[in-house]
């Protein structure tokens, strides 16, 4: 078996001239808490619908569980537990929609349907158009997660939630999911939240993934180098994300090797201020480009 | 469970649509009766059969457009389409299970419907296995079959027409049947008026219900005919899977 859940080569989705994915390649380990983060149009959703079978791709190669979802897309949806639109049936309550649902999944359970309706405070016998945004959300959580999945994937699944949803759909993640050693693959632009609880992560913008690795390794690598004068030609040194000058001072933001750099410039002459770990958010925008210099990073092994 | 699903969309129609039915023909049951009485003539079961044919062709035409509405082409105008795309079945088994059902629910009511009429005939003429068709025995079984089969193929064609329309369209599907079946009445009358050798096909088989020859036709060319028209009628869901297989829901 393989290990991996998810794995992209070379993956592309085309709309016209918009190149919505565009190259991805990607992996996500069996049983791992993944962050896939990006900007509004970078082609997340897109890569999700493709995964789930909803959407062709224009070219490349892509493994759900070990299979084709152009081919395998029904025994894909048997073990995977996905939340795209947060649109379901508007007519259906949650109790009609747990029916619904219940026949087409072999491991699905009604203790574990009735369970969260309990710990999220669902009111199932109101009908999904009269719910609010965050009920829907978490109606559409509830499906995916009574269903028995080995795989979850939820596409921005906190997107218009208030801190307390927000919090409670957060707990049951990481208790009834990452806890039990299934796999969760996790779009957002939230990098707080994904944060709390990913253990693994990828950046993708424009349709290409950028950055992946642990979240711990990122967070242990990635550091900005504070120091007095201007910028040197460092062309050299490969683990350089971005280079930023002003007021007398340099940054720069490597992705690995922060303490040999530092060294390296000391022995230039320059003057160190500080060296400092980076948090999630902040290489977040490093890699998507939004510092003054912005050097493509290649994906972490 | 599914099949549920589209029960709940459906069942209110299907309920409406038998009492409708039901309550048509026996208003026009009572009216015939009545007439015929009152004139102190023999009622004539032929002119029944003609009353009741172009009575029931609108209501069944409605309803298949009716039935062609529910179904994945409702999700997708709904923007529920990647939820119910998204449990595990194949684009086949979303669209032959709506069809099926639907179709099954519809024969129920065209049969229910005919049963009514031909019950209807029988105590206009009770003890005949035959009515008279412009002046020829006809046997009641080959009008009931007929109609049945007139009505299910009509019902048939609206169906699959607003189905494929709804998945193309989404919520816009619905008009688009309705614009191309006025379309074809419309260009049928043009048709008939400018060219009197040319007869475009009835929607329902009315030249053959009103003809005396149904017994022959079924022997001759009536099985061709029906063949063709289901034949056109399944054209319809079969485009809506193959549509659905190639695109991308959204």
């Amino acid at each position: 078996m393989n290990d991996l859940a998810i794995e992209t080569h070379a993956l592309h989705k085309h709309y016209g001239d918009v190149h919505a994915v565009d190259g991805l390649d990607m992996n996500v380990p069996r049983g791992a808490v993944y962050g896939f983060l990006g900007r509004n149009g970078a082609g997340k959703t897109t890569t999700i619908r493709m995964l789930a079978g909803l959407a062709h791709p224009s070219r490349g190669q892509m493994r759900v569980l070990g299979l084709d979802p152009r081919t395998d897309s029904v025994a894909i949806l048997e073990r995977t537990g996905l939340v795209i639109d947060k649109m379901l049936i508007p007519s259906m309550t949650g109790n009609d929609l747990v029916r619904f649902n219940r026949g087409f999944f072999p491991r699905w359970s009604d203790a574990l349907a009735a369970k969260y309706s309990e710990v999220l405070e669902l009111d199932m016998k109101r009908k999904f158009r009269k719910l609010s945004t965050g009920n829907r959300t978490k109606l559409c959580l509830l499906l995916a997660l009574a269903q028995g999945a080995e795989l979850i994937m939820l596409d921005e699944p906190t997107a218009g939630l208030d801190p307390v949803v927000t919090d409670q759909l957060l707990r049951v993640l990481v208790e009834d999911v990452a806890n039990e050693g299934r796999t969760l693959f996790l779009s957002s632009h939230h990098l707080s939240e994904v944060e709390r609880i990913a253990e693994w992560v990828g950046i993708i913008d424009h349709g290409k993934l950028l950055l992946e690795g642990r979240l711990d390794d990122m967070r242990a690598n990635f550091c900005r180098i504070r120091v007095v004068g201007e910028a040197l030609g460092l062309a050299e040194w490969p683990d350089i994300v971005s280079v930023n000058t002003g007021q007398g001072t340099t940054e720069y933001v490597v992705r690995a090797n922060a303490d040999a750099l530092a060294a390296h410039l000391q022995s230039q002459g320059a003057v160190l201020l500080d060296v400092t770990s980076l948090n999630l958010s902040e290489i977040f925008l490093e890699v998507v480009g939004k510092g003054k210099t912005y050097v493509p990073v290649e994906v972490l092994a | 469970m599914y099949l549920w699903k589209y029960w709940r969309e459906s069942r209110i129609t299907f309920a409406v649509a038998l009492l409708l039915v039901a309550l048509m023909l026996w208003a026009v049951l009572k009216i015939s009766l009545g007439a015929a009485q009152h004139d102190g003539q023999d009622s004539n079961p032929a002119q029944i059969y003609m009353i009741m044919d172009g009575i029931l062709m609108l209501p069944l035409a409605f309803l298949g457009l009716r039935y062609g509405s529910f179904g994945v082409g409702r999700d997708l105008g709904e923007g529920c389409g990647s939820f119910v795309f998204s449990r595990p079945g194949s684009r086949a088994f979303f669209v032959w299970s709506d069809w099926g059902f639907g179709m099954a629910q519809l024969l129920l009511i065209v049969v229910a419907a005919n049963s009514v009429l031909l019950l209807a005939i029988h105590r206009t003429a009770p003890g005949s296995g035959s009515i008279l068709v412009s002046g020829v025995p006809v046997s009641l079984f080959s009008v009931f079959c007929l109609h049945c089969t007139a009505g299910l193929l009509l019902c048939g064609l609206m169906f699959g027409l607003t189905y494929f329309s709804s998945v193309l369209l989404k919520s816009r599907g619905v008009m688009l049947s309705i614009g191309f079946l006025m379309a074809y009445l419309v260009a049928k009358s043009v048709v008939s008026h400018y060219w009197r050798d040319v007869t475009l096909p009835n929607l329902s088989l009315t030249e053959f219900s009103v003809s005396p020859s149904i017994d022959g036709a079924f022997a001759k060319n009536l099985g061709l005919i029906i063949a063709l028209r289901a034949g056109i009628a399944l054209l319809f869901p079969v485009a809506a899977q193959l549509l659905l297989q190639q695109r991308d829901i959204d």
